[in-house]
């Protein structure tokens, strides 16, 4: 993690924080949490490019009344894993605005913006994405675990320019440790995207480990 | 011929005018005949006079003065004729129509006034003054007042009753001296506002010890009107069906490890549904297993009759939200309520001889 993704989180986190802190004062309700991700990727065009490594990142959301505001930030430095890839820097930016129908269904809906940058150049995939996501209590309050599914309403590639579809979903468990506000998720994600015109395809895998305060 | 048939008709005419006694064919005219007889100590006319005043149609036409007047010279004249239950039953008379009254002392010599205040004093009755129309509203406190003025002292009830007799309210219950103000401020005993168009003010008089007359009882129709109240309906109560059950059952703990479960398959398929062809790391098999052990460790834990923590805090968070419109809905009300205002028409009072107490 860079200096700069270092800053730009704990200002972010601080941010999500005073939110929170707002929160308790009003109907608002907020989280904050880092990030640890585990991120693998395959492309295929021309040849086939397998990509993994970890991410560092935080997360946040901010609440009021049945409405969402989510927010998600991670960056890394991918590693291949055979022989003919070149190893590249993500930074990964999802900004959803969810709204909660009831306490185990909510859609959301929001930009996802991936870049990868490379020897080459810098590639940059952005995803506007709408899904949604179920929950079911398993220990109590405390462990519950979760499912979410989304589609793409647009996909756009800038390196080689063109469009295209693509869909992903996450499955996870999160754990509320106590009555306090901490909270760990782990969760695992994929998402599958295919560039028309230039007839390329990317599947990625992640594994999230995600720690966290929430104020209600 | 004609002149045949003016003779007859005069003749005719004589003792009719005769037999109204030469007083005049009205009311008036028959007071004044009776007063000049009543002053030439011929009682006998006077009394005679006097009856056909009071009697209909005669009587009718009558003004409340002129009415208490007839009534208490009748009284006198009776007295002088020695006729003393008949002057009795004319002062009671007298007493009901007009509690207050009493022999001019000028006129009338002391015995007349003693036998007077005598019946009074064994005839409790009370005369009620009421607004003919009073408006108030109801967050400012207003009242309905009426005036009680009683013909004696002694205990009266002053209450508000439904049209059918059923009692709404008691104002007032006590002794009565020389007058009484008493205010009703339109709610019904338990605290509630009064509804229905048509009630009674009524005035229940009590027995004087030792007296034979009956209790007496005045009633005053009223016709309330509560203008501006529409008040809202308040939210029905949650039901057993809006509420989630606080203790496990037998399928709690299945529908727990069901959930795990389901998602655990879910996070291991999730490649071959949105990824179909492509080779998935193992990664997800790291989910899937802690979602197979949370699913199996709520699954022991939720043992039959163990508390629901998270259906309890749903039940929780339901109850507030009825709570919360359920308040909206009081203050709203209370706001509404206060902002009401009663018109209320009071009628002519009449008076009962309540045989039953």
């Amino acid at each position: 993690m860079s200096t700069r993704s270092f800053w730009l989180t704990a200002l972010s986190a601080l941010g999500v924080l005073t939110a929170g802190s707002l929160a308790a004062q009003s109907s608002l309700s907020g989280t904050a949490a880092g990030l640890v991700q585990n991120f693998r990727a395959r492309s295929e065009a021309s040849g086939v490019t397998q990509v993994s490594g970890t991410a560092l990142g935080f997360t946040g959301s901010l609440r009021f009344r049945r409405f969402e505001l989510g927010v998600q930030y991670a960056e890394g430095t991918l590693q291949p894993t055979d022989q003919v890839s070149e190893s590249r820097d993500l930074v990964e930016g999802a900004l959803a605005l969810r709204f909660v129908g009831t306490p185990w269904l909510s859609v959301e809906m929001g930009p996802r913006v991936r870049h990868y940058a490379t020897t080459s150049g810098a590639e940059r995939w952005v995803t506007w994405r709408l899904g949604g996501r179920v929950e079911t209590a398993l220990v109590g309050t405390s462990v519950r675990g979760y499912a979410m599914l989304w589609r793409g309403l647009g996909l756009d590639v800038n390196v080689p320019p063109g469009s295209g579809s693509t869909r992903g979903g996450e499955v996870g468990v999160t754990v509320n440790m106590g009555p306090g506000p901490l909270w760990f998720t782990l969760g695992y994600g994929i998402d599958h995207a295919q560039v028309r015109d230039a007839a390329r395809g990317e599947t990625v895998e992640t594994l999230t480990l995600t720690a966290g305060l929430r104020r209600r | 011929m004609s002149v045949r048939v003016v003779a007859l008709v005069l003749l005719l005419a004589t003792p009719l005018r005769a037999q109204n006694g030469g007083g005049g064919g009205t009311a008036s005219e028959l007071m004044t005949g009776a007063i000049r007889a009543y002053q030439d100590l011929d009682f006998d006319t006077a009394a005679r006079l006097l009856r056909r005043v009071l009697t209909p149609p005669l009587v009718t036409g009558l003004g409340d003065p002129e009415h208490t007047r007839a009534l208490t010279y009748l009284g006198a004249a009776e007295h002088y004729r020695q006729r003393h239950d008949s002057a009795i039953a004319v002062f009671r008379r007298l007493v009901l129509l007009a509690p207050r009254q009493r022999p001019d002392t000028l006129i009338f010599p002391p015995e007349i006034t003693r036998l007077y205040n005598d019946v009074r004093s064994r005839t409790p009755v009370v005369a009620v003054r009421v607004p003919a129309d009073t408006e108030f509203s109801v967050g400012e406190g207003g009242r309905l007042l009426a005036w009680l003025y009683p013909s004696t002292p002694h205990r009266v009830t002053v209450a508000i009753s439904r049209e059918d007799g059923r009692p709404l309210a008691t104002v007032f219950t006590g002794p009565i001296g020389d007058s009484l103000d008493v205010r009703w401020n339109g709610r019904d005993s338990t605290g509630g506002l009064a509804t229905g168009d048509r009630l009674w003010l009524t005035v229940a008089s009590e027995r004087v010890a030792g007296a034979r007359d009956p209790a007496r009882l005045v009633r005053i129709p009223l016709r309330v009107e509560l203008q501006g109240l529409d008040t809202l309906p308040h939210p029905p109560p949650l039901s057993a069906r809006q509420l989630l059950p606080e203790r496990a059952d037998r399928r709690s703990g299945l529908r727990l490890l069901g959930g795990g479960t389901l998602l655990a398959a879910a996070a291991v398929s999730l490649p071959a549904i949105l990824a179909p062809g492509e080779r998935a790391s193992g990664t997800r098999f790291v989910v899937a297993g802690a979602l197979t052990v949370g699913g199996l460790v709520g699954y022991l834990s939720r043992r039959t009759g163990s508390a629901l923590p998270e259906n309890a805090a749903i039940n929780r968070t339901r109850r507030d939200a009825w709570r919360r419109q359920e308040d909206t809905v009081t203050r709203e009300n209370a706001a509404r309520i206060r902002a009401a205002r009663f018109h209320i028409h009071a009628g002519s009072e009449v008076a009962v001889e309540a045989n039953n107490q």
